[in-house]
């Protein structure tokens, strides 16, 4: 599995705080863990994809989740002062 | 012999504008048919029935239709577009309180603006970056969209009628009307 | 008539309102739509002679990057080709180098934003390079071949303009190459041993066929000194496995062969198979080299080279093979592209280090130049 320290760990967070509050809204979790190999010919750079999960809590409204480039768009611009890209966002099953 | 011709700006910009270029705003309200585009989410047909009274009482609108979406999470069908364009002169759509429906409640918006209709999009302040996320994807960064304090679900008629008078000034902005004395 | 006491005008007897030029190229340069030389200005009528040349329809997509919500149509490659000075002969050499660009991977993924900064590189073949004057003999990565200088250009402006691939700005490179103005050559067809590039993919020689690369830099290889095939493809060998070029765990080449060095292994008997396989065999370097320059291990995120110290790394794909210590830098033979250009007058070649992260079976894109007939 890929590792990430913890100071990498604070600023991911801290880029992705607004995107988890929103997600919450809607009553789902947001996770992310760094890419374990990129994707082929990927252009970025050494670890600083990540994949992001969106999991589904109990309250979860199944409707009301944001497109999936809509969630990519935001995810891009919160990380876009910090090394970090988005590899790819998993969404909960049934999506 | 001298041709003088236009010099072409080369980035495509002049072009790419176009789609980011907002309907042509009428000035005053009065007199105008105003739709209300419903998304079917809990307080929006309340929300939008206590912004028609408030253009109605502050700018003497001329008549005001209730328009509702068949599901919330998707863009206005092509049929209720049209239907909309060809009704009324100014559009007003809410309520984008979720991810899937702030986003296609600011796509509706610009949908709008680009057949012509001035439009206003509103949404829980809770999904302002997925509303703003949709924009840009749609060429559109920097549309103009409100924002109401979230959540708009729970609230009593009352304060979805304060929530309305609070919107106002945004809705005015974001028409370009001109502000009864 | 009062004229001046001493006639100034120039042989050519032309006369213009140099200022008025001045100040319309200055308001190019203020606008940014430049690599910083003078450009063309380009209007409607001149824009059309340019569409003219191709079958192509004006607002066909020819290059797109959903993640910048840019795309470039026929007609914005035909402004800016007129922006670089091309002549509008030239432009379906430009189409084609698009379609070309549009086939390789990285360029759409945004490797062009990268702090790699690499280039787009382009080789010409076929009749089309006697019509327009695209030099494949002297001094080839050089200047002063107009079609050369502003094919490349062409391409480099709307990566500017279109993308707004502007440095410091969304062009992020840490150093970049002089590539980068521009970057095109034909194939010396008519001094090489060899059948040409473009037959390599089924054309006919006299076939018109443009191929794109994606490149790092060009390096001058120094080789006067031998008529030794083998000598010779180890001197190119040994400047392809340097180990700066290891980024990932393997690197291309494409093996630009003076007319020449091409003789020395036309001469042995070889082909460019035979080279290339030759060059492949011998294309490594052993695990205490790269030990030594903090390079014999690679990342578990990203599979880029690095010491296998590091809490990140893994083994590399030698280091589970029969010879752990022999590290190839070269994923296949085809990893090696090789063609002919330059003047026939010394031993003098060029490697140029083709961008790559994951083995392909060949490191470039190629499109057939299409032309409007009526």
């Amino acid at each position: 599995m890929a590792t990430t320290t913890e100071p990498e760990a604070q600023v991911i967070d801290a880029a992705l705080a607004d995107f988890r509050q929103m997600m919450a809204s809607d009553g789902y979790r947001v996770l992310w863990a760094p890419d374990p190999a990129p994707a082929p010919d990927s252009a970025t750079e050494a670890g600083t994809r990540l994949t992001v999960t969106i999991e589904a809590g109990p309250e979860a409204c199944a409707d009301c989740l944001s497109p999936t480039p809509v969630m990519e768009a935001i995810l891009q611009k919160q990380l876009a002062g910090t090394p970090y890209t988005v590899g790819s966002v998993t969404l909960p099953s049934g999506h | 012999m001298t041709t003088m011709e236009v010099l072409i700006d080369p980035t495509g910009a002049s072009e790419r504008t176009s789609d980011m270029t907002l309907s042509l705003r009428p000035g005053t309200l009065a007199g105008l048919r105003v739709g209300l585009l419903d998304n079917t989410k809990p307080n929006a047909t309340t929300l939008l029935e206590a912004l028609g009274d408030e253009l109605r009482q502050r700018h003497g609108i001329g008549s005001v239709t209730m328009y509702t979406k068949d599901y919330f999470g998707t863009p206005v069908k092509d049929e209720l577009r049209d239907e909309i364009v060809r009704e009324c002169d100014l559009v007003v759509t809410a309520v984008g309180d979720c991810g899937s429906c702030s986003a296609a409640t600011v796509l509706d918006g610009i949908i709008f603006e680009r057949h012509g209709l001035p439009a206003v999009s509103i949404v829980s302040d809770s999904f302002l970056m997925s509303g703003q996320a949709m924009a840009s994807l749609q060429g559109f960064p920097g549309y103009d969209f409100l924002a109401a304090t979230h959540p708009i679900a729970s609230l009593s008629a009352e304060e979805l009628k304060n929530r309305a008078a609070e919107l106002m000034a945004g809705v005015e902005r974001i028409l370009g009307a001109e502000v009864a004395a | 008539m009062n004229g001046p006491a001493v006639d100034t005008r120039s042989e050519l007897a032309l006369e213009a309102d140099a200022r008025g030029i001045r100040d319309v190229l200055e308001r190019y340069q203020e606008n940014g739509w430049t690599d910083g030389l003078p450009v063309v200005p380009v209007s409607e009528s001149i824009v059309d002679e340019f569409l003219a040349t191709s079958p192509l329809d004006p607002d066909e997509v020819l290059f797109a990057t959903p993640h910048l919500n840019r795309e470039l149509t026929v007609r914005y490659a035909a402004i800016n080709a007129a922006l670089a000075g091309c002549r509008p002969e030239y432009f379906p050499v430009v189409v084609a180098a698009w379609k070309g660009i549009a086939q390789e991977p990285n360029p759409r993924k945004g490797i062009w934003q990268s702090t790699t900064g690499t280039a787009p590189f382009t080789v010409v073949n076929g009749p089309v390079r006697e019509r327009l004057d695209i030099n494949s003999r002297g001094n080839i990565f050089g200047s002063g071949h107009r079609a050369n200088a502003t094919i490349g250009r062409a391409i480099r402006l709307a990566l500017i303009n279109v993308f707004g691939l502007r440095p410091h700005q969304l062009d992020q490179a840490t150093q970049a190459t002089p590539a980068k103005y521009t970057a095109v050559i034909g194939e010396n067809q008519e001094q090489s041993p060899w059948p040409s590039l473009h037959t390599e993919y089924g054309f006919a020689e006299d076939d018109d066929v443009v191929t794109s690369f994606v490149v790092r830099s060009v390096m001058h290889i120094e080789a006067r000194h031998t008529q030794e095939a083998e000598q010779l493809a180890l001197d190119f060998t040994d400047s392809i496995t340097r180990t700066g070029a290891f980024i990932h765990e393997y690197t291309n080449a494409l093996l630009v062969l003076s007319p020449e060095h091409a003789q020395v292994f036309a001469g042995a008997g070889w082909d460019k198979d035979q080279l290339r396989r030759f060059i492949f065999d011998h294309a490594y370097r052993s695990r205490g080299d790269l030990g030594r320059v903090g390079k014999d291990a690679i990342s578990h995120h990203a599979r880029w080279r690095l010491a296998a110290g590091h809490p990140d790394a893994i083994a590399d794909t030698a280091q589970g093979s029969q010879t752990p210590d022999r590290v190839p830098a070269l994923a296949a033979p085809e990893s090696v592209q090789i063609v002919v250009a330059g003047a026939n007058n010394a031993g003098v070649s060029a490697v140029v280090e083709v961008f790559g992260l994951n083995p392909r079976l060949r490191p470039s894109s190629y499109s057939a130049v299409e032309y409007r007939t009526s």
